[in-house]
């Protein structure tokens, strides 16, 4: 079985395996975009690690499964199938992409609560 | 070497310094290290809001900010674990106004049929972390018991709660109004109660924590909590305390926080300062905290549903470093377990941080409080400074606590000394030979100093930082050691110098191999 996260808003989750010195840090369902590169000029601004569309993808029989059902579990990441909200114990809910904040957030419309989906966004 | 918020045109007399971190390859004022506790006050405290106090005793506290206040709870930990550090406190009033909420949460207390328990027993409660026995026999009601159990809760007046009975119902409402003691996702103030079994009581809470599950959530109303937090950090801007505890936790307060430490610690003015503060949610919420942080003076100290409150975790964690760090070369070792870090460990062991947690804990620069059977620690003093300035990439060479720390005991032990020994003093230029090297021989009039007669005073104090084992590789540092006048500014003289701080042996690993032949 694959275990299918999304990043949450306000929380963010190492990305299981080595950290490797001077990269990017990495976390799970996140990129990061630099934003100190403007017009080929370094302003010296922060970057900011922002929600990827495609759900991060495990191995449930991976090393790292425990880990990140339990911050699941937890709160920090959002399950983006019923079927990794079943492993980690959490109810499953319907989630959208909000292109303005670059974040997944619930799907709050009446659509949505009328006609539940098991398959995400 | 300039330094900066000194540019070579301010003319009025100063003595400063500049303390660079994070400077090594990749891969003011001096004084009394005091403790300054900032948070609103409850209603019944006498104390002037935004106005600074000094705290020898609880009883000030309780008097001034209202018994049970954060600040109250910040200042009594303090003074349990480190009875003789200096505290200084200033309260802010709480969230008011319109929409303003009140965390509460309830225990419900049934019988499991009839009205009266079977047997004698007690009913248990834990209200953060303080251990309340509720006797009951076979002619009390579910009204009595609960009567009793408020009473007890009540007679507690250090806790931030007042209980009160109604029917089998103890009702907690928060004694501070507002999102900071729950917000209905963030459990401050946890309790939990348990009858003994088999005697006809039952017990039941509202959720883990006030404002959780069907207790009522708090909000701020149209006066913010962080709005008291900024005008009572305004009274205190030329003022230097080096520990500042915050029971604060939401991200407009934060940021607050770290701006007023930031701006403080910049060489102008010299008021080099560190804030703490608590958090008892997720690790993952407060990682993003933390990274937005990013800073070597802001510590967050981390205990994901505490059985304390952020007020306690900050209390004790400021208090300790207080302690250890007021001796020179001092620190909080790794796994802090001392007799003065009494936070006890989670109650659940599904909470305890796992090996994973902790080292994502550490690499963000958070202080971790483990938990074991044995109790709770503190599993290694960091600051946020862990990222680079894009706050992306991974850089610890300022995160452990010790590097900030030696260098403000080092710059501080500079200046002070400076003081003493060059008040009065001239300047003026090294004599040179004519092949441009200073000439030893040259005869200097009395308090007058030169840049090569005062080199050796920086690396005198240098060198004793080295023995005493607080700084290292003192060729590195002498070898640095660089000192001028400014070429435009004739009456300003610029030491500089740049080595290591001490490491601490915080990793060891062994490999035995068993060599029986075959």
């Amino acid at each position: 079985m694959q275990l299918k996260f999304y990043a949450k808003p306000d929380h963010v989750v190492h990305r299981p395996g080595p950290k490797m010195i001077g990269q990017v840090h990495q976390y799970v369902g996140r990129r990061f975009v630099r934003l100190d590169d403007e017009e080929g000029k370094k302003t010296g601004k922060a970057g900011q690690h922002v929600a990827l569309k495609e759900p991060a993808v495990f191995d449930s029989e991976g090393p790292e499964a425990m880990q990140l059902l339990r911050y699941c579990a937890k709160g920090g990441l959002w399950p983006a199938d019923e079927a990794t909200a079943s492993a980690a114990g959490v109810p499953f809910a319907k989630l959208k992409f909000d292109d303005a904040q670059a974040e997944w957030i619930p799907d709050l419309s009446p659509a949505s609560a009328a006609k539940p989906s098991s398959k995400s966004e | 070497m300039s330094i900066q918020g000194y540019p070579s045109s301010y003319r009025a007399p100063f003595a400063a310094v500049e303390l660079r971190f994070g400077q090594g390859p990749s891969n003011a004022p001096s004084g009394p290290r005091t403790t300054f506790y900032c948070g609103p006050k409850t209603s019944s405290g006498t104390a002037t809001a935004n106005t600074r106090y000094t705290i020898s005793r609880e009883s000030d506290a309780i008097t001034l900010f209202g018994a049970g206040s954060p600040v109250h709870r910040m200042c009594r930990r303090h003074l349990m674990a480190n009875k003789n550090g200096a505290i200084a406190a200033s309260a802010h009033a709480a969230s008011s106004g319109s929409g303003v909420a009140t965390a509460t949460g309830t225990i419900t207390v049934t019988m499991s049929s009839g009205s009266n328990p079977t047997a004698t027993g007690n009913v248990t409660t834990y209200v953060c972390g303080e251990y309340i026995t509720t006797a009951f026999n076979t002619s009390d009601t579910i009204a009595t018991i609960a009567s009793a159990l408020a009473d007890q809760i009540n007679t507690k007046t250090w806790l931030p709660v007042t209980a009160s009975p109604s029917g089998g119902v103890v009702t907690l409402t928060a004694k501070i109004a507002g999102a900071s003691q729950g917000n209905g996702t963030v459990g401050v103030l946890r309790f939990r109660s348990a009858p003994d079994p088999g005697k006809n009581v039952a017990v039941a809470t509202s959720g883990a924590a006030l404002g959780l599950g069907t207790g009522v959530a708090g909000a701020d109303g149209a006066t913010t909590e962080v709005s008291g937090l900024t005008a009572a950090l305004n009274t205190i801007t030329n003022i230097r305390y080096y520990y500042m505890g915050f029971s604060a936790w939401d991200s407009a307060s934060l940021a607050i926080i770290k701006t007023h430490i930031s701006n403080k610690s910049e060489a102008n003015p010299g008021l080099r300062s560190r804030a703490f503060t608590g958090y008892t949610g997720t690790l993952t919420a407060l990682q993003t905290l933390a990274i937005a942080a990013n800073h070597e003076r802001r510590h967050f100290v981390h205990q994901e549903n505490s059985e304390w409150d952020v007020a306690d975790l900050v209390g004790n964690a400021v208090a300790v470093h207080q302690k250890a760090e007021s001796v020179r070369g001092g620190f909080v070792h790794d796994n802090y377990r001392d007799a003065d870090w009494m936070c006890p460990a989670v109650y659940d062991t599904a909470d305890a941080p796992t090996g994973t947690e902790i080292n994502d804990s550490v690499t963000d620069g958070i202080i971790q409080i483990g938990s074991d059977q044995i109790g709770s620690f503190m599993v290694m003093s960091v600051n946020s400074r862990s990222k680079d300035a894009t706050g992306a990439i991974d850089d610890f060479r300022a995160t452990e606590t010790h590097r900030v720390s030696f260098m403000d005991e080092f710059g501080d032990t500079v200046l002070l000394r400076h003081v003493q020994q060059y008040a009065g003093f001239k300047l003026q230029a090294d004599q040179k030979l004519a092949d441009g090297s200073v000439n030893t021989n040259q005869k200097v009039p009395p308090k007058t100093t030169t840049p090569s007669l005062y080199k050796p005073f920086v690396a005198k104090i240098i060198e004793e930082f080295v023995d005493a084992g607080v700084l290292q590789g003192l060729d590195d540092w002498l070898a640095s050691l660089n000192d001028a006048i400014d070429p435009n500014n004739i009456s300003r003289n610029e030491a500089s110098a740049s080595g290591r701080t001490a490491d601490i042996l915080h990793q060891q690993t062994f490999v035995f191999s068993e060599t029986t032949p075959g």
